[in-house]
C-alpha cells in the first residue's frame, strides 16, 4: 500500500494495558486486559478513527498514547523514537489531547485565554510576549473572536468551550491530535461543526489526527483509515471506505449493521444470538466475539486469531485466515 | 486559517470577569451585607478598642460596683453597659474581649484551615498510601475526645492567647481535611486535570493553579464554621476557667464572671452572650455569603 512508503509518526507494537482489580482473599486476583495486543501504525497527516463499543479499550489507548497510562507491555515509537525516551514537555509539544466533555476539560476558574495558553505557559513559563499573540492566534484557528478571550468557560455554549479545548491543543502546534469522543458531549448541531473545525484544521495544519469515537456515521464521513476495536483487540483495520463498504469481520458487519438510517420506515437488522457484550474480566477464549458471532466455528472459540491481510484490510478472523497468504509483519 | 466556521454566537456582549459579577452578586446578597457589616464592625471593635473604650477595662473601683446600664433606674451615660462585680465599666471590657474573641478564632481558622487543607489535598491527590496516611490521622484525631485534651492541653501549657490559639487549631483541623480531601478528588475526575498533565504541568502546578481554586470555596465555608465554633469552644474554655485567664476580658470569661449575678443583674450575662450570638451568626453569614457570589455558576 501506498501508505506503506510514508513514515509512520506514531508506530505501536503489541501494546497491552493490564488493571489489576484488587486482590481477593483466596484464589488469584482479577484481572482486566483494557488494551490486549495493539499493534498499529499511525501515518503522519492521516486521519484515523478508532471505533468500537464503550469498554473495549479504545480510551485506555488514547490515554496510553498521552501518557496518562503507563502501558504494561509493549512499545510505542514516536517519530522513531520510544515514547518513554521523551520528556514530559517534549511529549506535550507533539501530542495533545482533544477530551469528551467540554464541561469538564476546561478549568472554570481561569478565563478562555489563561486555558488556552496553558501549554504555552507551562512550556515556556509565565510572561513570555508573544503568548497574548499565540492565543489570539489559536482563537482565530477554531473561528473564536477576540472577545471570548476574556470569558470563562461557565459564560460559553458547549460548542464554543469545544473550540476553547481545541484551540487549547493546538497553541503549541502539536504534530499529533488524539480527540477522545470530541463531540460525543455536544449537540446534534453542534457536533456537525465541531468535526469539519477538526477535519478543515488537520488539512490546514497537516496534522495527524487520531479519532476515537463509537459514533460509526461520524467515523465515515471523517476519517481515512478505520480500526475496530473489540474487547482490547483490533479486529479490522483499512482504509475507510473498505471497512465501510465491504466488511469482513462479522463484528464490523454489526456495528455497521447497527448504523440508524435516515429513513424512518426502515428496520434495524437485530442481530440474533447476541449475548451481549462478555465480562471483560474474564473474556471468552480464543477469538473474544465468537460468542455473539453467528458465523462461529469450532476453531473460533480456541485460537486467537492474528490481525492479517485479506485485500485492501487487515481482519483478525478464522473466516479469511484460510484465504491469506500475507502475514502483518509484527 | 479563515475557513474556519466562526462559532454561532454572533450577539456582540461582553463577559463580565468573575469580580465584577461577585460584586453584582454581592449588590442584592442581603445575608452577606448583614454578615460582613457585623464582622467588620467587631474587627473595627477589636481594633480601635483603646480609642473607643470609655474606661480603662482593667481599672477596679470598689465604690461603683454593679452599676446598672444606662437604660435601668439609676443608670447613668458614664457606664453605658454598668459595671461588674469589681467595678470595671462592662461596655470597655466587651471591646476589649473583641480583640481576644477575633484574634481566637481567627487565629484558630486559618491555622488548622492551613494543616487541614495540605493533608487534605495531598491525600485527595496523590491517592494511595499518602491517602492512607492522611485518613488515618483523620481517624486518630476523630477518635479523640477534642475538648477534654483541650482542657488537659491548656492547664499544661496554660491560658494565654497563643496556647489557647494553637490548641484550638489543632482541634479543628480533621474538617478541613476531609472536605478538602474529597473536593481535590472530585475535581481531579474533571477532564482539565488530565489536560493540565497532558501539558506537562507539575504537580504544584496543578495543585496550586487548578485545584486550589477549584477547591477553595469549600474550604471558605469550612473557615466560617470552624472559626465559630473556636469563638464557642473559646469562651466554654474561657467560662470553665481553663481559657484566657482573668482579668483578661475575654467574651467567655464575662459570661463566666457574670454567673454568680445571673438572677440579680441579668443583662450582664446576656450582653456579651448576645455578642457571641450575634458574631457566630454573622461569620456564618458572611463564609456562606462569600461562596454564593464568587462561585463561577452563582448560586441563589
Amino acid at each position: 500500500m501506498e501508505q506503506n512508503n510514508q513514515k509512520a509518526a506514531l508506530q505501536v507494537r503489541d501494546l497491552s494495558v493490564t488493571f489489576s482489580l484488587g486482590k481477593k482473599l483466596f484464589g488469584p486476583s482479577s484481572k482486566l486486559h483494557a488494551v490486549n495486543g495493539v499493534s498499529l501504525d499511525v501515518f503522519r497527516g492521516e486521519f484515523l478513527s478508532i471505533v468500537g463499543e464503550s469498554g473495549c479499550g479504545k480510551s485506555t489507548f488514547a490515554k496510553v498514547l498521552l501518557g496518562l497510562q503507563k502501558p504494561t507491555s509493549g512499545a510505542i515509537d514516536l517519530n522513531g523514537r520510544p515514547l518513554a525516551s521523551y520528556s514530559r514537555l517534549e511529549i506535550a509539544r507533539q501530542i495533545q489531547p482533544v477530551f469528551q466533555d467540554p464541561y469538564s476539560s476546561l478549568n472554570p476558574r481561569k478565563s478562555v485565554a489563561a486555558n488556552v495558553a496553558l501549554p504555552l505557559i507551562v512550556g515556556k513559563g509565565e510572561g513570555s510576549a508573544d503568548i497574548r499573540g499565540s492565543v489570539q492566534k489559536a482563537l482565530d484557528l477554531v473561528g473564536l473572536s477576540r472577545k471570548h478571550a476574556g470569558a470563562y468557560p461557565n459564560q460559553l455554549s458547549g460548542g464554543q468551550r469545544q473550540r476553547v479545548a481545541i484551540a487549547r491543543a493546538l497553541i503549541t502546534r502539536p504534530g499529533i491530535l488524539i480527540c477522545d469522543e470530541p463531540t460525543s458531549a455536544l449537540d446534534v448541531s453542534v457536533q456537525a461543526q465541531i468535526l469539519n473545525l477538526l477535519q478543515n484544521l488537520g488539512r490546514e495544519l497537516n496534522i495527524t489526527c487520531i479519532f476515537i469515537s463509537h459514533d460509526l456515521s461520524v467515523v465515515k464521513h471523517m476519517s481515512k483509515r478505520v480500526a475496530v476495536m473489540y474487547l482490547g483487540r483490533i479486529v479490522e483495520l483499512g482504509a475507510a471506505e473498505d471497512v465501510f463498504n465491504r466488511p469482513r469481520h462479522p463484528y464490523t458487519k454489526m456495528l455497521i449493521g447497527s448504523i440508524l438510517p435516515a429513513d424512518p420506515g426502515k428496520k434495524l437488522s437485530i442481530p440474533t444470538n447476541d449475548g451481549g457484550f462478555p465480562d471483560p474480566t474474564n473474556p471468552p477464549p480464543g477469538c473474544h466475539f465468537s460468542p455473539r458471532c453467528d458465523q462461529a466455528m469450532e476453531v473460533c472459540s480456541k485460537v486467537k486469531p492474528d490481525l492479517l491481510r485479506d485485500e485492501a484490510v487487515e481482519v483478525a478472523c478464522h473466516l479469511y485466515s484460510g484465504t491469506s497468504t500475507q502475514r502483518l509483519a509484527s | 486559517m479563515a475557513s474556519a466556521p466562526t462559532a454561532t454566537n454572533t450577539q456582540e456582549m461582553d463577559y463580565p470577569s468573575p469580580w465584577q459579577n461577585a460584586w453584582e452578586r454581592s449588590k442584592t446578597h442581603i445575608g452577606l451585607q448583614i454578615g460582613f457589616s457585623i464582622v467588620l464592625l467587631a474587627a473595627l471593635a477589636a481594633i480601635f478598642a483603646p480609642l473607643i473604650a470609655p474606661a480603662d477595662p482593667y481599672a477596679q473601683s470598689l465604690t461603683s460596683r454593679l452599676l446598672p446600664a444606662v437604660w435601668q433606674p439609676n443608670g447613668s451615660w458614664d457606664h453605658i453597659l454598668g459595671t461588674d462585680a469589681y467595678g470595671r465599666d462592662v461596655l470597655s471590657r466587651l471591646l476589649y474581649g473583641t480583640q481576644v474573641t477575633m484574634i481566637v478564632g481567627f487565629g484558630a481558622a486559618v491555622v488548622s484551615g492551613i494543616v487541614g487543607s495540605v493533608l487534605g489535598i495531598l491525600g485527595g491527590y496523590f491517592g494511595g498510601k499518602v491517602d492512607a496516611v492522611v485518613i488515618f490521622l483523620i481517624n486518630v484525631k476523630l477518635a479523640m475526645p477534642g475538648v477534654l485534651i483541650a482542657l488537659s492541653l491548656v492547664s499544661i501549657f496554660g491560658g494565654s492567647l497563643i496556647s489557647i490559639t494553637v490548641i484550638l487549631a489543632l482541634l479543628f483541623w480533621d474538617r478541613f481535611a476531609v472536605v478538602a480531601r474529597t473536593a481535590t478528588q472530585q475535581v481531579c475526575a474533571n477532564e482539565y486535570i488530565a489536560a493540565a498533565e497532558c501539558v506537562g504541568a507539575s504537580r504544584t502546578w496543578i495543585i496550586f493553579r487548578e485545584i486550589l481554586p477549584n477547591i477553595a470555596n469549600q474550604i471558605i465555608i469550612i473557615g466560617s464554621l470552624e472559626m465559630a465554633i473556636a469563638i464557642l469552644v473559646e469562651a466554654a474554655l474561657s467560662f470553665l476557667g481553663l481559657g484566657i485567664q482573668p482579668p483578661t476580658p475575654s467574651w467567655g470569661i464575662l459570661v463566666s464572671e457574670a454567673r454568680a449575678f445571673m438572677f440579680l443583674k441579668p443583662h450582664l450575662i446576656v450582653i456579651p452572650g448576645m455578642a457571641i450570638f450575634i458574631l457566630v451568626i454573622g461569620i456564618n453569614l458572611l463564609g456562606d455569603g462569600i461562596r454564593d457570589v464568587t462561585a463561577p455558576q452563582g448560586r441563589n
